[in-house]
């Protein structure tokens, strides 16, 4: 089974390694352009088996889930590519394929070993991605981001141990929360699809990624875990509601957060939330909804991020107290901005619409009425911090008085590129639709879906504007928000350096009080100066031997009561 | 006369440094006894692989020495557990032989070198001898021999404080061999025999009182305090961190893994751990394993000494072999060994980089290394890659032990200790990214005196050699894995 997408990829990863840096782009984007073809070329019903510690491993095996997500991930590759193309340092470079191609084999992946194979090579091929920014901030961030993921990747092998000895198989199917491994697995993906309280690592680590490296980053990793949860979790109520949380509340955190990617961090929460919806609504139409959402937020998200990733390039800045009135020297950066803003807000005729109101009927078909409503507060949300905040702040706003160059010509490609997508599965949804896991007989443009987003929309920009002329909209600030995060970057650092603290000063306290009664028996002691070499003496190594003897007699005495 | 030499071979494995060691102080040149400690440790590997050689197709070696027939003479035992912890400790042994003629950071004048590798020697047959013989007093008298010679070794370091850290380590010593004799003294005194096989046949026979339960109790402190468990660690961070950086390398490998076999042995041989003697053994050993696996990487995470990090490393992955043998089962005792075996290279490699590391810069302080990664480079990926395999990342030797203790865990019905398991894992992602963070990103904070020599081949050779290893159990799991489960299989065997 030669022609398995991810091999094609990490063949194009090894060759990107070898060869000099004046070829490298080249075989770049070659790469995943012949990944295309071939995955177009692979026979549905192939299947790679292989035999490994008595298991049967399944590499490769597609359906028509799989198959959309591999075809999405190509595109994004190819596009993330063209956006890069100014890049020439290695690691980032070789990262471009190694990423993608995980990605590609956690989808293709029947049992959950390869699966976590593939997993923990996906957390750590988008390192580069991050730590190429060289600061020591972006460097922390990627320690940070690294933890959880691999956090994950235990939880999942963990998982899959559990599971494998209690029902003796390690498909990837469907499964239920009745089994403890499935507990230990939904918590693994959940940290990739960063539920709340696990999302952390993505508002941290994202925006202080490279202005390429990013719209890697916002492509895959999320992704895939949406793609993991619908083909083992579909149908698990718990989902629906989580992801109404993911939804909601990052809106109120992009509302006063600065830094702009950040914001499309947060935003990017709040779609995946969704999306981890309509995976638990678990309908066909909800499931169609979900994986369409993810396809098309893969698109717009990447869109938004490269025009980010541009001002960045060029300006060097990112927050938005510090830009503004960019529209000036960047119109085209700033035209195709517009349209990935247009779509993150659903509007008709652009991609994101047709998706978000296929898991808003699903909601509404399943009569989960509040869901509902917290969703369409969601959207009103989505339009207006990524919708409206992300352009208004960096292109117009009031003029930061920065005059820089418009983006680089391959930045406007990939750009252009992504854009036409966005428009193209707005206004053609059933090219795209026909390819969906199920089939779908949903028509997106009646009256009422058309006229009640238009509304939602109309009136999201109204509070905009109210609050904006009302001098109502939070300030812009220079300053670092933490969420949930403030439990380990500052609860439990402290909460640690009080423990240890505590155990160092009460160790010296028990032991000075057990050397003085000790020298108060024994004469000869007292002369010793026992605080000269305090965390060196003997003693209480001793000490502790015998109590730990004392203890584990009394053990063995009260258990044997002999 | 070969063939009367192959019949040897159990005994030769000891005998060999013993008379070499002798040898060496005798000659008192410092190039003869590094030609010696090389040649020996090359001699005592090859015994090993030939004796592995042996019990392979033929099972069980038993040899009784001065041709006294066991249970009255004293018999060296080889089965396929033994070989595999003799290849493991004199393969270490070899490789920190060789980086051992290398900047050794010791305080030796002229003239002592000698004594320094005759020491060396005489570790290497003490543990060798704890390692083959079936005799119980034997186990004691070469733990005497190996860790008097431990002493000497580490008191060898040039930091003053290596004295100290000697001392601290010869009381808690002493008083672990204590208890060990104690609890020889009294399984001899219940049974009247100190051979393991037959102390096993009749403490089952007999069935266990006060005075067993006793010597259970002895036995697991002693060796608790050998083998760093939990609680009775506090010797080995400063012992590991004031060596010199050669018997580090040595001691990491050695001294600790053959503790945990005579554990293992003792534990499952004589008492078994499935509650034949209705004690909660297992419930002991656990309790303390956890206790190592989650304090441990927390004080590794505060350190401020690079070796000292590593050594509390240590503690925390012994936790994770104690764990495993603790679990009682043969899955359980085969986790230990693939460990055994993963720890031991991976840890090896570590301070053998450290090593580098330290001579090269002049400090360990871990704030005084600031972006060292770009001018040593060799030593630092050493290290990180040393680090992905403790923390356990697949395609690393630690992720095959995680992978079979998991799973042992898991089998035993006990899923829920996979749960400290991976907070273990997690606790040391977050000490060792600590330091790739200070060696790769962060400014050094005072200017160091570093010596740009070139690597010498004493050096990097070893290191290679271990790297080579690391990489290569990494992504053949098979070879240590299943040689782990036909130990095992003779341990549990043996002990029915």
């Amino acid at each position: 089974m030669i022609n398995a997408p991810f091999l094609i990829l990490y063949a194009g990863a090894l060759a990107a390694l070898l060869t000099p840096a004046s070829l490298r782009r080249h075989v770049l984007l070659a790469v995943p352009v012949a990944g295309l073809v071939n995955l177009l070329s692979i026979s549905p019903d192939a299947v790679w088996q292989i035999g490994l510690f008595g298991l049967d491993l399944v590499p490769f095996t597609m359906d028509r889930l799989s198959f959309i997500f591999g075809v999405l991930f190509h595109v994004a590759a190819i596009i993330g590519i063209i956006f890069s193309w100014h890049v020439t340092d290695r690691p980032q470079q070789v990262a471009a394929l190694l990423y993608p191609g995980s990605a590609l084999g956690v989808v293709y992946a029947g049992d959950l070993l390869t699966m976590f194979v593939f997993w923990e090579c996906l957390a750590l091929a988008s390192v580069p991605f991050i730590t190429a920014r060289g600061t020591s901030r972006a460097v922390r961030a990627a320690i940070r981001y690294l933890v959880f993921q691999v956090l994950s990747g235990v939880l999942l092998l963990t998982g899959a141990l559990v599971l494998f000895y209690e029902t003796g198989g390690i498909d990837v199917g469907p499964m239920d929360l009745d089994h403890p491994g499935a507990v230990f697995i939904l918590a693994a993906f959940g940290i990739k699809a960063a539920f709340p309280m696990l999302h952390n690592w993505l508002t941290d680590a994202y925006p202080e990624a490279t202005p390429s490296g990013a719209v890697f980053l916002s492509a895959f990793t999320t992704k895939v875990a949406v793609y993991a949860l619908a083909r083992t979790f579909a149908g698990l109520d718990l989902l629906i509601y989580v992801g109404a949380i993911m939804a909601c509340f990052p809106i109120f955190y992009a509302v006063i957060e600065n830094d702009l990617r950040r914001v499309l961090g947060y935003s990017m929460i709040n779609q995946i939330g969704f999306m981890v919806c309509g995976v638990g609504i678990g309908t066909e139409l909800a499931i169609n909804g979900a994986v369409a959402h993810a396809f098309n937020d893969v698109i717009f998200k990447g869109l938004l991020m490269m025009t980010m990733g541009a001002v960045l390039f060029r300006t060097g800045e990112i927050r938005g107290s510090e830009l503004g009135g960019l529209f000036r020297t960047m119109p085209g950066t700033a035209g195709l901005c517009l349209v990935g803003a247009a779509s993150i807000s659903a509007f008709p005729l652009f991609s994101g619409f047709v998706s978000k109101s296929m898991v808003m009927s699903a909601l509404l078909a399943e009569h989960h009425e509040l869901v509902w409503l917290a969703m369409l507060f969601a959207s009103a949300g989505v339009f207006h911090h990524a919708g409206i905040k992300i352009p208004y702040f960096a292109f117009f706003a009031h003029d930061s008085g920065k005059r820089p160059a418009e983006a680089p010509r391959h930045m406007l490609v990939a750009m252009s590129l992504a854009a036409g997508l966005c428009v193209f599965i707005g206004s053609y949804p059933w090219l795209l639709y026909g390819h969906l896991p199920f089939a779908v007989d949903y028509m997106p443009f009646d009256v009422p879906h058309v006229v009640e987003q238009v509304q939602l929309l109309f009136f999201s920009a109204l509070a905009f504007v109210w609050l904006q002329l009302a001098g109502l909209y939070p300030p812009e600030l220079k300053s670092t928000n933490l969420d949930a995060e403030w439990f380990y970057r500052k609860a439990w650092p402290a909460f640690y350096g009080l423990l240890y603290g505590t155990a160092v000063t009460l160790g010296s306290r028990v032991r000075s009080v057990v050397t003085g009664t000790v020298a108060l028996m024994i004469p000869f002691l007292r002369r010793q100066s026992y605080d000269l070499l305090m965390p060196w003496h003997v003693r209480g190594m001793v000490l502790i031997t015998m109590v730990f003897l004392a203890g584990l007699l009394a053990v063995l005495y009260l258990h044997r009561g002999f | 006369m070969i063939s009367s030499a192959l019949k040897h071979l159990p005994v030769l494995q000891v005998v060999v440094p013993l008379l070499v060691a002798a040898l060496c102080v005798l000659a008192g040149s410092r190039f003869l006894a590094r030609t010696a400690l090389i040649l020996t440790a090359l001699v005592m590997l090859s015994i090993s692989l030939m004796l592995a050689g042996q019990v392979y197709p033929d099972g069980v070696i038993s040899y009784a020495l001065g041709g006294w027939p066991p249970p009255w003479g004293i018999e060296y035992r080889i089965d396929m557990l033994t070989v595999f912890v003799l290849i493991t400790i004199n393969l270490v042994n070899l490789a920190a032989a060789v980086f051992a003629l290398g900047r050794n950071d010791d305080n030796l004048g002229r003239g002592a070198h000698a004594a320094f590798y005759a020491a060396w020697l005489l570790c290497m047959a003490g543990l060798n001898g704890m390692v083959v013989t079936n005799d119980a007093f034997n186990v004691f008298v070469f733990l005497e021999i190996s860790s008097l010679a431990t002493y000497v070794l580490i008191g060898c370091g040039r930091d003053p404080r290596a004295l100290l850290a000697s001392y601290r380590y010869l009381v808690m010593g002493a008083v672990g061999a204590t208890f060990i004799l104690l609890s020889i003294g009294l399984l001899y005194m219940h049974t009247g025999t100190l051979n393991l096989t037959d102390l096993a046949q009749r403490i089952d026979a007999r069935g266990a009182n006060r005075t067993v339960i006793m010597a259970l109790a002895f036995l697991i402190i002693g060796l608790g305090i050998k083998c760093a468990m939990m609680p009775l660690h506090d010797w080995l961070p400063n012992a590991y961190s004031f060596a010199p950086n050669s018997v580090t390398v040595l001691l990491s490998g050695t001294a600790t893994k053959v503790a945990l076999y005579v554990l293992l042995r003792f534990v499952h041989d004589l008492f078994g751990v499935d509650h034949a003697l209705s004690v909660p053994v297992d419930i002991v050993l656990v309790a303390c394993a956890i206790s190592g696996m989650l304090v441990a990487p927390l004080i590794a995470l505060r350190e401020s000494n690079l070796k000292r990090m590593f050594a509390w490393s240590s503690v925390a992955q012994i936790s994770y072999i104690i764990l495993a043998i603790g679990l009682g089962t043969g899955a359980g005792v085969a986790a230990a060994l693939v460990h055994l075996f993963n720890h031991s290279i991976i840890k090896v490699a570590v301070f053998m980089a450290v090593g580098i590391l330290i001579a090269r810069t002049g400090t360990a302080r871990i704030r005084h290394l600031g972006s060292v990664a770009h001018t040593h480079r060799f030593a630092c990926y050493t290290l990180l890659f040393g680090g992905l395999g403790l923390i356990g990342l697949p395609g690393t030797p630690g992720f095959v032990s995680k992978w079979v203790l998991v799973s042992a865990v898991v089998e035993r019905g006990w899923w829920w200790l996979a749960i400290p398991v991976l907070a273990g894992s997690l606790a040391s992602a977050a000490y060792v990214w600590r330091i790739v963070e200070i060696l790769w990103a962060k400014p050094a904070d005072i200017p160091l005196q570093q010596t740009r020599s070139p690597l010498a081949f004493v050096e990097w050779f070893p290191l290679v050699v271990v790297m080579g290893l690391v990489l290569w159990f990494g992504l053949h799991a098979s070879l240590v894995t299943g040689w782990a489960g036909l130990a095992a299989a003779a341990l549990t065997g043996n002990g029915s």
